[in-house]
């Protein structure tokens, strides 16, 4: 290990550390207590604006990690959804009297697994990382123990979570197999020569690879566990879960596909993913209308988005890539005000998050309201926001790339998935306030992640040529 | 057919001596105990009570072997098998002295072949507590399991800050490198000592440890229901293990088969008079040593509580243990380490 | 005889220790003790490691028999012990549905096993003497993991040792007594 080492993973070594001392203050500084959440948010800035000042290029560790700007974007937008969600966090804990520096400990060490990951080419460590994010986050889910849907929720993201971490492994195994290596370059290097290369071992492997991350990114036919976690999670929890894991498994993915799929692989691996892209839309958005209660509404909504994410996958080139990472950052943006907002719209932590509970808060609380209205509107694509930017993106690349039919459908199920969205809006403000009124707190911290986040989504997409141009850069790293 | 020969007679001259030693120890325990105690202890089978450890393995072999009627009969037979191999098992790589004639085998993973070995002698106690289906065996073989697995751990720790002295996980290297460095490793690892002891006397169920078969709360702990040849197993297994313990710890940290002071009066050793003292003499007379600090312990100590013995364990040895490792390590990296 | 029985130790111990992996790992599920089938798997493990010794990888050997053999099934025999199941109730009902998941598993399996066995033909054969080479040199096995684990795998096992933070962490977190719970309800009343 050498100082370009240790400089390269400074940020997450901020992370881990600060983690710690949270962890630590809990048991000797417990007085503490209410600072715990912002400290956790300055941690995580403090990691941001390390990554961005402490410039180190080229691999680190022996090559197991790749430093560029693929990476910076993606720590960038994990950071970020640590800092909103930890800041969500504060009087959520507090309400439920929960309020331990554990809970932010694992956040900011699941968050560290995930840029970890993020920065990647090698498969172990790929695996190492999702661990980390995984095991931290089976705990953080069922943080809330005296809530019986919050246990049920850590339990069946550990088994599903357990599951898919054993088929990754097998199919690691079988890739190690096929290729004699752990290293993607390596990998993508041995399959353009066509040496040490076993077409239906990598095939399997390659299979299982996909699968394991599936489950993550919670995209069909392995998208099962994620209303029921979503629901069951404290909502800064989910919050972190509905961005972060994704985002990290998404640029492994697109990691992987730039070092298989130049060879033979192709015909075979993208209507693999262009078939879960179009499950995954068609179902999600179709399944969300149905649901009543908000949270697992949004879980659906998570897995059509991620099934737009991989249109801009399946497309590939340096604009798929460009959309899909463009897709994250408004993805965290919305998601984030979305969830903070329905955090705050809840009485008790164990009921469901009825949709009927926000009948008619619209002119009673214009600033939540407003957040969320403009969370819903950029989930649905509605211009001018960045949601809209980004699934125009997503959807461009893919009819430029001859994916004609494919974009089709994504502007199809899109159209559905507006319904449901837009519902949410007349709720807030169409619908009469129910005769008991409910009451909603509105803590400062959640007030400004959701106005933070709707301001966010309207001003990136009404200028998104900054966001764009980071993408691009960050993109070009895997795509000449 | 030498090459098969050799090593045969050299493993039952092994078996046989430590057999025998381990029987004679519980004569000279007792006898030990006794003059701590102030009185005479075994005296009237055979000459001063010599033949004391003779007549006892005969009463043990005509014993009646019971075997409790709802025990897991296989496991029950299984138990102390499985507790006295493995102590067996260990003196295959134990050097008793320089030459190959002084040893089984010398291997370049022995300290490793020494801990994977000794780590499965648990079963032995914790099966033979289960399988006697009597809730003091269980209670027995539970507190040993968590005893032994507790202080494996501050062990293993101090073991490895030998390797870390020695560069090697060679028992013979290890000894070697004491005699070329002129040092014993007791010295620069005293603390290490002092642990790998301790959790040594804490393995092997000796008081003051000897929580599993504490007879005023326990009856017999796990080998209450074992009698006869059975029970003998479980005896055996303890002084054997003993002097594995012992073994060990003369190999890594008194300089194994060396004479005292092997590089300063080395003119000395080399005199007519003493050179033919064979090399394991001096191996045995350490052993000898720590065995009777054993004994010791037994006639000076009280038992430990089982909160307290869980307390030592996690919260003094293994921080102590780690702390030692981390001094010792940047110890050696600043004088210039060895590789 | 003698002298071929030392000719042939390696396969001899090799097929062994093969049938023993097996057997132990069909008794784990064959039996309905839960303890003899923790007995199994360690038969397992220690057959594992004896097949480790016979690839040369001595260090990964001990790990296994100290690590598995001596800590992981000490503790789940514990678990057990403490719990104090004499035998597994039968449950017929979920038999039936589970002979196609079965038959898909162990037919995808064996499709897999197939290939690896077949995909043999086109890797080279594994270098056996970079189990023991460090930088070239021909030392200890042991020597070598270090080299390996130390330097190109740093990353990973450093993570690795996060990922165990986390997961004890994870378990105070949820085993913790409620006492605490309370104390945090009065501070923040």
């Amino acid at each position: 290990m050498t100082s370009h080492d240790l400089l390269a993973i400074l940020p997450e070594l901020a992370l881990v550390l600060g983690g710690g001392v949270l962890v630590l203050a809990e048991v000797f500084a417990p007085s503490l207590r209410r600072a715990f959440g912002p400290l956790a948010a300055l941690i995580a800035l403090g990691a941001m604006l390390l990554r961005w000042t402490v410039l180190v290029d080229g691999t680190a560790f022996a090559e197991a990690l790749r430093l560029d700007e693929l990476g910076r974007f993606v720590d960038t937008y994990v950071l970020v959804a640590v800092v909103l969600a930890a800041l969500v966090a504060v009087p959520y804990l507090r309400r439920t009297k929960h309020e331990f520096g554990e809970f932010y400990g694992l956040l900011l060490w699941a968050a560290a697994g995930a840029m970890v990951m993020a920065k990647t080419d090698h498969f172990l460590v790929v695996f190492v990382g999702l661990e980390l994010l995984s095991i931290g986050l089976y705990v953080l889910n069922a943080f809330h123990r005296t809530s019986g849907i919050s246990l049920e929720a850590g339990w069946k993201y550990l088994v599903v979570g357990a599951f898919a971490a054993a088929i990754l492994l097998f199919g690691i195994a079988l890739t190690y197999g096929a290729t004699g290596t752990f290293s993607l370059a390596e990998v993508a290097a041995r399959i353009a020569n066509g040496e040490g290369l076993s077409g239906s071992l990598l095939l399997a492997g390659l299979a299982l690879i996909l699968a394991g991350f599936a489950f993550k990114l919670a995209v069909v036919p392995f998208h099962a566990w994620a209303p029921d976690v979503y629901q069951g999670s404290p909502t800064p929890v989910t919050a972190f879960l509905s961005v972060v894991p994704k985002g990290a498994v998404l640029v492994v993915l697109m990691r992987v596909s730039a070092a298989f799929v130049p060879a033979a692989l192709t015909p075979r691996w993208l209507p693999l993913l262009a078939a879960v892209a179009v499950a995954s839309m068609v179902l999600g958005n179709l399944v969300a209308i149905a649901q009543r209660d908000l949270k697992r509404m949004l879980a659906y909504s998570g897995i059509a988005h991620m099934g737009y994410a991989l249109v801009g996958l399946v497309a590939f080139g340096r604009d798929g890539l460009a959309g899909i990472l463009v897709y994250f950052a408004a993805y965290t943006l919305m998601n984030i005000a979305a969830f903070a907002v329905v955090a705050a719209f809840s009485e008790s932590e164990d009921e469901p998050h009825l949709l009927t509970d926000l009948a008619g808060q619209g002119w009673k609380r214009p600033v939540l309201s407003l957040a969320l209205s403009i969370a819903m509107f950029s989930l649905a694509g509605i211009p001018p926001t960045v949601g809209f930017t980004a699934k125009f993106l997503v959807f461009r690349a893919a009819v430029n790339e001859g994916w004609v039919w494919l974009a089709v459908v994504g502007v199809l199920a899109s159209l559905v998935s507006v319904f449901y969205y837009v519902r949410v809006v007349f709720y807030l403000y169409m619908k009469p306030l129910p005769k008991r009124e409910p009451a909603y707190s509105e803590p400062w911290s959640i007030r400004l992640v959701a106005a933070g986040c709707a301001a966010a989504v309207v001003a990136l997409g009404v200028l998104p040529a900054w966001l764009l141009e980071l993408a691009e850069a960050a993109a070009a790293t895997l795509v000449r | 057919m030498t090459y098969l020969v050799i090593p045969l007679v050299k493993i039952v001259v092994i078996l046989l001596v430590l057999i025998l030693g381990a029987a004679y120890l519980t004569f000279f325990e007792r006898k030990i105990l006794a003059y701590i105690q102030i009185r005479l202890g075994p005296n009237r089978v055979g000459p001063k009570g010599w033949l004391q450890a003779i007549a006892d393995a005969l009463k043990l072999f005509v014993k009646e072997d019971l075997t409790p009627a709802r025990s897991e009969k296989f496991v029950f037979l299984l138990a102390p098998v499985l507790i006295i191999v493995p102590a067996l098992l260990v003196f295959a790589v134990i050097p008793f002295g320089p030459s190959d004639i002084w040893r089984l085998t010398d291997i370049n993973v022995a300290l490793l072949f020494v801990l994977g070995v000794s780590s499965v002698g648990i079963y032995g106690i914790i099966l033979g507590g289960w399988s006697s289906n009597n809730k003091y065996s269980l209670m027995g073989g539970l507190r040993s399991a968590a005893q032994l697995i507790s202080y494996e751990v501050p062990m293993g720790f101090a073991v490895v800050t030998v390797v870390v002295m020695a560069g090697s996980l060679s028992l013979v290297r290890i000894v070697e490198v004491q005699r070329e460095l002129g040092v014993w490793f007791f010295l620069p690892g005293i603390v290490a000592l002092f642990v790998y002891f301790v959790c040594g006397v804490a393995e092997t169920n000796r008081n003051p440890f000897d929580l599993p078969e504490a007879e005023s709360e326990l009856v017999g702990g796990f080998h209450t229901e074992y009698s006869g040849m059975k029970w003998a197993f479980f005896f055996l297994g303890e002084y054997a293990n003993m002097i594995v313990i012992s073994a060990m710890a003369t190999v890594l940290f008194f300089g194994g088969w060396l004479p005292p002071f092997p590089n300063l009066l080395a003119p000395l050793w080399a005199l007519p008079a003493v050179a033919w003292v064979p090399p394991p003499f001096w191996f045995l007379l350490k052993v000898a040593a720590f065995i009777f600090l054993y004994m010791w312990f037994r006639g000076t100590f009280p038992r430990y509580r089982f909160d307290q013995l869980m307390r030592l364990g996690w919260k003094v040895l293994l921080p102590v243990s780690l702390a030692n490792l981390m001094v010792v390590a940047l110890g050696v990296l600043i004088l210039g380490g060895r590789s | 005889m003698l002298d071929w029985l030392v000719a042939h130790v390696v396969p001899i111990v090799f097929y062994t220790a093969a049938v023993l992996v097996v057997a132990g790992a069909i008794g784990v599920i064959w039996f309905r003790n839960p303890i003899h089938a923790a007995l199994s798997l360690l038969a397992t493990f220690l057959a594992v490691a004896g097949l480790f010794v016979l690839q040369h990888a001595e260090f990964i050997a001990a790990v296994q028999i100290v690590v598995y053999a001596g800590g992981v099934m000490v503790l789940f025999l514990f678990v057990m012990m403490l719990v104090n199941v004499r035998t597994l109730p039968r449950e017929y009902q979920y038999v039936r549905s589970l002979l196609p998941a079965a038959v898909v598993t162990g037919g995808f399996l064996a499709a897999v096993v197939a290939a690896g066995l077949f995909a043999r033909s086109y890797l080279a054969a594994a270098d056996p003497a970079a189990l023991t080479a460090v930088e070239g040199q021909t030392m200890g096995n042991t020597e070598a993991v270090g080299w390996v684990l130390y330097r190109d795998f740093l990353l990973p096992f450093e993570v690795v040792s996060l990922v165990l933070l986390v997961a004890m962490l994870g378990a105070i977190v949820m085993g913790r007594k409620d006492r605490r719970e309370e104390d945090a309800g009065e501070e923040a009343r």
